[in-house]
């Protein structure tokens, strides 16, 4: 057995403990991890959004290339912080607000209607072998579980829905047990950290 | 010039007809767009005019989150709502507004703290915003506290850590989940259970049904989430749109039928279409 001497496997190890002490209770070495975590990505993204983002585009566009139009965007994104200010100017962060919202809609709408259409084509299978005529079924049972407003009084598409939702279960099932061996492997690799790399257990 | 040899080398981009770029299922794609759009507009008319139009069904869950308030309100304690990262131009972002402005208006009227976690600094004003009016209608704009509507980071774990700390100390008594969650969707929904928090979850994020489906009381999947909203909001926009999508869902359903039966005869005409 030998215990890392190297500073760095020490801050990561005891990180690692200080975040699994959550599942004991929240405690103030649980909350010096959360607090740094947090602080040091923010302080991380604005030093990032500063040097990457606003001093280059004010220097290349503006400054060089004279695309004023920029400053336009510039203005627009400081009338977000009028909805600090005391008083009747709040009104004027909203105006960003709408434009975001406005060209998020519009984003979507110019791409979502094309890529369903490939699983759409892929759900035409032939029925010609076990497996497609299985899948073939089972997707139109939890297709029917969707419906929300055609049939609502059928019994088919009653009995139907009830028969996909039983399909969607045993799916989301077979998804739970994939994804927890995942954490379950994610949860190995710190355990071997901790006892291998930082007390220097030898394993496996 | 290293440029100009470049663009000169490059292939012309192709297209279909002239004006559709040549991918899979740009030209239907489109069509099918046109024709929601059609029918979209259609169905928010007649929601508007007060006509009749499909009525969407019961969707189990919904009237858990007035129960959910309710038991906080009787036990003095808060309630939190995060939709991890919605960003302003997610679909999912507008179904969760819906959301958070009926619960924000059950806090409000039954005076119970509401806490939102954010991790898109732009949602979060939106949330604030949203929030706010809840209290302004219901008669209450001094109740409503700005720092409960928080940011906290936009690395995923990052905001996970925060809202686990959170929830342990301030121990809402409801929790609510709503939106597209990656990876801290099991985090979060473990945290809320520690502190016995009744969660209802509401998500599109097939990966992460499982986990809300085991961990929280309540779980709204896949095309509920976006029904429940319209159904939350009473809105002839959103009502109209999720009346008119599932319409266009009966369609595609039917299309699947024609496709498959047309495959199994060697007849690939469909199938061909829809990727043209």
């Amino acid at each position: 057995m030998h215990v890392s001497t190297d500073p760095q496997v020490w801050v990561m190890a005891l990180c690692t403990l200080a975040v699994y002490s959550y599942l004991y209770k929240e405690n103030p070495f649980w909350r010096l991890a959360e607090y740094s975590l947090v602080a040091l990505y923010t302080s991380y993204q604005v030093a990032n959004l500063w040097n990457n983002y606003l001093i280059p585009r004010t220097k290349t566009y503006i400054i060089e290339r004279h695309q004023y139009y920029y400053i336009v965007f510039g203005l627009l994104g400081l009338l977000y912080y009028f909805r600090y200010l005391p008083g009747k100017l709040q009104w004027l962060a909203r105006y960003p607000i709408a434009l975001e919202v406005g060209w998020g809609l519009g984003a979507v709408i110019a791409v979502s209607p094309r890529s369903p259409m490939q699983q759409l084509a892929d759900s035409m299978r032939p029925l010609t072998n076990v497996n497609d005529v299985i899948f073939f079924l089972l997707l139109l049972t939890a297709f029917m579980y969707f419906f929300f407003t055609v049939g609502k009084r059928s019994p088919v598409v009653s009995v139907g829905g009830k028969v996909g939702r039983l399909v969607l279960m045993v799916a989301l099932g077979t998804a739970f047990g994939n994804t927890i061996q995942g954490r379950i492997s994610l949860f190995l690799q710190r355990l071997s950290f901790l006892l291998s790399n930082w007390l220097g257990i030898p394993i496996g | 010039m290293s440029d100009l040899l470049l663009f000169l080398a490059a292939e012309a981009p192709k297209y279909k007809w002239g004006i559709f770029r040549d991918v899979k299922g740009c030209v239907f794609g489109f069509l099918v767009g046109i024709a929601l759009f059609v029918l979209t507009y259609i169905m928010i008319q007649r929601a508007r005019a007060g006509l009749k139009i499909p009525e969407i069904r019961h969707i189990p869950g919904l009237e858990a989150f007035e129960e959910a308030v309710g038991r906080a309100t009787e036990m003095g304690r808060p309630v939190h709502i995060t939709d991890y990262y919605e960003y302003m131009g997610d679909y999912d972002t507008f179904a969760f507004w819906s959301y958070l402005s009926h619960v924000a208006k059950l806090c409000a009227s039954y005076d119970t703290r509401i806490i939102n976690t954010n991790s898109d600094y732009l949602t979060m004003v939106v949330n604030e915003e949203i929030i706010r009016q809840a209290y302004l209608e219901a008669g209450r704009p001094d109740a409503f506290n700005r720092d409960d509507v928080r940011f906290l980071s936009d690395w995923q774990f990052g905001y996970t850590m925060g809202v686990a700390g959170i929830v342990a100390r301030e121990k809402p008594a409801a929790q609510f989940l709503i939106g597209y969650f990656y990876a801290e969707a099991l985090i979060i929904a473990e945290s809320g259970n520690l502190v016995g928090a009744v969660q209802v979850a509401a998500t599109s994020a097939t990966a992460q049904m499982p986990f809300f489906v085991a961990a929280c009381d309540y779980t709204l999947i896949g095309e509920e989430y976006y029904a429940g909203a319209a159904l939350l909001s009473k809105e002839p926009v959103i009502y109209g749109s999720v009346v008119a999508e599932d319409l266009m869902r009966v369609a595609f359903y039917a299309l699947i039928i024609a496709g498959a039966i047309l495959a199994t005869l060697k007849v690939d005409a469909l199938r061909n279409a829809v990727l043209f």
